[in-house]
């Protein structure tokens, strides 16, 4: 089992510049997920990582072994791709058994080795079967069968399951999960869908242009993004975020003052961000932790089952919050409600730049 | 008359008078003593002109050079354009550039073809014996050995990049994925030619070699500009011959039978190929 690593890992096609310096490391055995808005450079990193690109400036290792200048098949890795990549002329037990063939492993326990894996991912009846007769979840698996009897070093999911419709996705997810575990293999999988990234990652690198934005473990991703992209990017509904400025031991939006101080100077831009998780009904909040009480009209109810999305209006301000099926009855449409916010679950950003600002909360009064 | 039989009857009218009364009248010809010193005087033969052609050796040797030139035309010009395909598909330094000269010689008609190389090759003061005798080897490209080989190379020359355009094309089309995937599976590119680039290409593979076939069988040009068939028999090819008999010895019906055959020839040929070109994996046979 080897990890990787990635040093400040540059790469440019003609004048665009896809990666503005990566540097990551990847623990053996964890389970990584780059996690990204499209363009944003993720699939060219883990392309470089197989070896199919090559980096303009910067260093690859796998395990204790520079690989920047080797050929994928001096890595040992194995790719999942997107859109599948089977053999379109070999049956499913050749294309899962061709990567062994190439490293002229002997055909008895190619033979052993591809039985195991297919019967792994429930895909024995497929062996004698062509691509082209198989749906997408059955290639997808084919797919992943191929890496795993490989043993490789690495494994690399390109968005593995974008494909795939919403149901089947859910239950790949699953699978792949149960499937790392009793690997334990290294795992880099890129997506965009930031439900994905929650679910499956040990950790998630955030990357945006180019760029890392936040390396952490899900919940840190969510509960304390770093900047307002990542602020922006994971959670769904999305972050509400609220323009304000700092003003001397408070922060004015356009929602309310939080007597609170921010570390920045006073005047300068920020944006509040609030989860749709985090509105809650006064009488579930304790007095000393509400932040701030909003008196909200109810535009619309969207009911998910469980779980509804209401949207609400605060002046001018529009505001997404998610509640639970028990609380969607205190809503009705166009009328007013009273919410609070909780001093713990406010996070600040300074507008121009982006970051995350501390915030220290006035005592109570 | 409904009115869309009226409207495809001026397709019909010219149909007929091309390509049915000319294949009608040629198959009336075939089973008749035609000549055309005697057009007054023919006489129904039933299968007597096949009887005859099927008989007689010159026909076979036609057919045989025909299917020697063929075979060895078609299968050089396929090793040949695949290799010079995938060449050019690495090429970095002006690679349109190159492609537009290699396929140069498909445009210039195969009469000046063959009366060029007719002067290239000539082993008296053709250029390219001129210099290989400087180097010290004599050959007489159109000599009873090699005429027919020389054929060959010539047609070659002038078909390969027919088979580059087609591979060209086909590699293009080629998904770019599953070469990924080999590449990162570690295949060799040996390895991964043989079993992922040409049964992948399979089918363009197929129909260029149809196509190349069907052109090659009616080999005239270099013949009729070079050898005459000559020295002896040795490069008298199916059409050469057919048009000797006809209209150089004015025996229509013999030539027209022969026609047929040879047609019947190319027909089993095609379908041949075809069937090949059918059968995929994975597909029920």
């Amino acid at each position: 089992m080897s990890g990787a690593r990635l040093k400040t890992l540059h790469k440019s096609f003609g004048h665009q510049e896809i990666l503005k310096g990566i540097d990551l490391t990847i623990e053996p055995g964890s389970f990584t997920v780059l996690l990204g808005p499209s363009g944003c450079g993720k699939s060219t990193t883990l392309r470089i990582l197989a070896g199919l690109e090559t980096q303009t400036s910067g260093e690859v290792w796998i395990g204790h072994r520079d690989v920047s200048a080797l050929e994928p098949r001096e890595r040992d890795v194995a790719m999942v791709f997107q859109n599948y990549a089977l053999y379109p002329n070999m049956t499913i037990a050749r294309n899962m058994g061709f990567g062994l063939k190439a490293r002229k492993t002997p055909a008895a326990e190619i033979r052993t080795r591809v039985t195991e894996a297919a019967r792994m991912l429930g895909i024995t009846e497929l062996l004698g079967r062509y691509p082209r007769q198989l749906s997408g979840g059955q290639q997808q698996r084919v797919a992943i069968g191929r890496a795993i009897v490989r043993q490789p070093n690495l494994f690399l999911f390109d968005e593995p399951l974008s494909n795939l419709d919403a149901k089947l996705r859910v239950e790949m997810r699953t699978e792949l999960l149960r499937l790392h575990r009793d690997l334990a293999a290294t795992t880099i999988y890129v997506t965009h869908d930031q439900e994905e990234a929650m679910t499956m990652a040990d950790r998630i690198v955030v990357m945006n242009a180019g760029q890392i934005e936040q390396i952490g473990r899900p919940d840190e991703i969510y509960f304390a993004p770093v900047s307002l992209m990542v602020a922006g990017f994971v959670g769904s509904p999305a972050m509400n975020l609220i323009d304000g400025r700092i003003s001397t031991g408070a922060v004015e939006t356009a929602i309310g003052r939080l007597e609170a101080k921010a570390d920045a100077p006073a005047g300068c831009g920020i944006v509040l961000g609030i989860r749709p998780d985090d509105l809650f009904f006064p009488d579930s909040l304790e007095a000393v932790d509400q932040a701030l009480v909003l008196d909200c009209h109810v535009e619309f109810i969207e009911l998910l089952g469980a779980r509804g999305i209401v949207t609400l209006r605060n002046g001018d301000t529009r505001l997404r919050g998610v509640f639970e099926e028990r609380y969607l009855g205190r809503f009705a449409e166009g009328e007013q409600v009273r919410l609070a916010l909780s001093r713990h679950r406010l996070h600040v950003f300074d507008r121009s730049s982006g970051r995350r600002l501390a915030l220290a909360h006035a005592a109570p009064a | 008359m409904h009115l869309r039989f009226r409207l495809i009857l001026p397709l019909a009218a010219v149909l007929a008078a091309i390509m049915v009364y000319p294949l009608a009248f040629s198959g009336w010809i075939s089973v008749h003593d035609y000549r055309l010193d005697r057009i007054d005087d023919v006489a129904f033969e039933g299968i007597g002109n096949y009887a005859f052609i099927l008989t007689n050796p010159p026909f076979w040797n036609a057919l045989t050079n025909t299917v020697v030139f063929v075979f060895g035309a078609v299968s050089i010009e396929l090793a040949l354009g695949l290799g010079l395909a995938l060449l050019l598909r690495r090429m970095v330094h002006l690679p349109n550039t190159a492609r537009a000269i290699l396929l140069a010689p498909m445009f210039i008609t195969p009469i000046a073809v063959g009366l060029m190389f007719r002067f290239l090759l000539n082993s008296e003061f053709g250029v390219i014996p001129h210099y290989l005798a400087a180097l010290g080897i004599e050959v007489d490209w159109f000599g009873p050995d090699l005429a027919l080989f020389s054929l060959i190379l010539i047609d070659v020359w002038q078909w390969t990049p027919f088979m580059v355009l087609m591979f060209l094309a086909g590699l293009e089309a080629l998904p770019k994925a599953p070469f990924e995937a080999a590449r990162v599976d570690g295949a060799s590119s040996w390895l991964t030619f043989r079993h992922l680039t040409l049964p992948m290409l399979r089918s363009v593979i197929l129909v260029a070699l149809i196509i190349r076939a069907l052109d090659a069988f009616k080999v005239f040009e270099y013949v009729y500009a070079i050898t005459r068939g000559g020295p002896g028999d040795s490069t008298e090819t199916i059409l050469f011959y057919i048009y000797k008999t006809g209209f150089r010895f004015f025996r229509l019906g013999e030539a027209a039978s022969m026609a047929f055959v040879l047609v019947a020839v190319v027909l089993v040929l095609v379908i041949a190929l075809y069937v090949a070109m059918r059968r995929r994996p994975g597909q029920a046979p």
